[in-house]
């Protein structure tokens, strides 16, 4: 039941990435960009041919600097300095925020709801 | 033409998927692949912890995962059989299937080995299923402050019959949780976040999730996770360093894995290293071009009817 609920969602997705994944605004340009990073460097076949390219331009030009347009390269580049900060920021904000309801609970000052 | 693809029956992409999915499941193949680096260090920490103590595995997932998860079992299990490491596994979910799926893939890779005349696992002798713990939190609290009463009142199958857990040759010299090598947390939802909180700080975790789990788990690589792998593509990773090692030179002397450290790590010399991963991976990379052709099909679908209609919405 549960194997068949998740290959339900693959097809949910393929139906949305067709009729709603669209580029118009900014936003959506820099989502679809990470987004379209992130699977490619999912692709190993890829990533490898593409890190042979970027390998020949290193060779030709010997500048390192082109090492850094490896897929799996920029990949990491948006969990590390992306992704990962992101998700800690919501979990100390999460955090935070449940140590001051639960002060405000505890003195009384929270009137609604379980104050009440 | 721009109607008819505005105008998609979606039953049309459905067929798509299953049809080129299902045809690639059958093709073989080894694909290379770029193997990132909390997944050698999920790898390099299997293959250099001591084989005179036990791992634990916390094994949470269950069929709805097995693309990811049932590939990181048998990996997991393949590497400590082969390097003849004692392991004992349960299930800290709700989720009851959990351990059922976690013994028939201990079970299978046990037969395979069985019929490849390799050294055959014994249940109590080298491994044990402590069962099925609901309460993820309260058994890993229970856990951390003393796994002799957390495990105590548990009864095992061994080959003479049922025993308590720390009867058992696997966790006889175990008094608490400091004394295990490695704990491996396989999982498909946030109880390796609870594992973080609770266990980090008294035995060295590792972490084998789906990639959803794998995106918000990233944060706690490197200081409470010693090593992670996220997803089919790092399942698929495991089973390549398994095959080739790291740093290690093949006959050709090509590195198949290169790695930014100085040692080399062995590949697994018994028993079969490409399997379940190794059948996905393909389909993956197949799954994902079909997903990338939508986006950009929707979008040049978009473009081309703003451009008919003169820029109107």
């Amino acid at each position: 039941m549960e194997a068949a609920m998740f290959s339900i969602i693959a097809f949910y997705i393929l139906s949305a990435a067709f009729r709603a994944f669209r580029i118009r605004s900014v936003e959506s340009s820099v989502l679809m960009g990470s987004a379209l990073i992130l699977m490619l460097s999912l692709m190993g076949a890829l990533t490898q041919s593409w890190g042979h390219v970027v390998d020949g331009v290193v060779v030709s030009t010997h500048n390192g600097f082109f090492d850094n347009f490896k897929l799996e390269v920029i990949a990491e580049w948006v969990k590390k300095y992306m992704q990962t900060p992101s998700i800690r920021a919501i979990e100390f904000g999460v955090g935070l925020g449940t140590v001051a309801m639960g002060l405000r609970i505890w003195l009384g000052l929270e009137k609604g709801g379980g104050g009440a | 033409m721009l109607q008819t693809l505005q105008n998609l029956d979606r039953r049309i992409l459905y067929v798509t998927l299953v049809v080129l999915c299902s045809l690639f499941l059958f093709v073989p193949g080894e694909l290379p692949v770029a193997v990132d680096k909390q997944t050698v260090d999920l790898y390099s920490k299997l293959m250099t912890v001591p084989t005179d103590k036990p791992v634990i595995i916390e094994t949470d997932w269950t069929v709805s995962t097995r693309g990811e998860n049932m590939g990181h079992l048998e990996a997991l299990v393949r590497i400590l059989m082969a390097r003849k490491i004692k392991f004992a596994f349960f299930t800290a979910t709700s989720e009851a299937p959990a351990v059922q799926v976690s013994r028939m893939v201990v079970d299978r890779i046990n037969d395979e080995r069985k019929k490849a005349g390799l050294y055959e696992y014994k249940p109590g002798e080298d491994y044990i299923s402590v069962g099925l713990f609901p309460n993820t939190e309260g058994i890993q609290v229970a856990m951390g402050q003393d796994l002799r009463k957390a495990w105590g009142d548990r009864k095992v199958k061994t080959t003479t019959g049922d025993k308590g857990v720390f009867e058992t040759a696997v966790m006889k010299n175990v008094g608490s949780i400091k004394d295990v090598s490695t704990m491996v947390i396989i999982t498909a939802s946030s109880t390796v976040d609870t594992a973080v909180e609770r266990l980090s700080d008294k035995v060295d975790l590792t972490l084998m999730c789906t990639g959803v789990v794998g995106g918000t788990s990233l944060q706690y690589y490197p200081a409470q996770l010693k090593g992670m792998a996220s997803g089919l593509k790092a399942g698929y990773e495991i089973e390549y360093m398994m095959r080739y090692g790291v740093n290690v030179p093949d006959a050709k002397g090509v590195v198949k894995v290169p790695a930014d450290r100085p040692e080399q790590i062995p590949a697994i010399t018994e028993g079969v290293t490409l399997d379940r991963a190794s059948k996905y991976y393909l389909t993956l990379h197949v799954a994902l071009v079909v997903l990338i052709l939508a986006v950009v099909l929707g979008n040049v679908t978009m473009v081309m009817a703003k451009r008919t209609n003169g820029g109107a919405k």
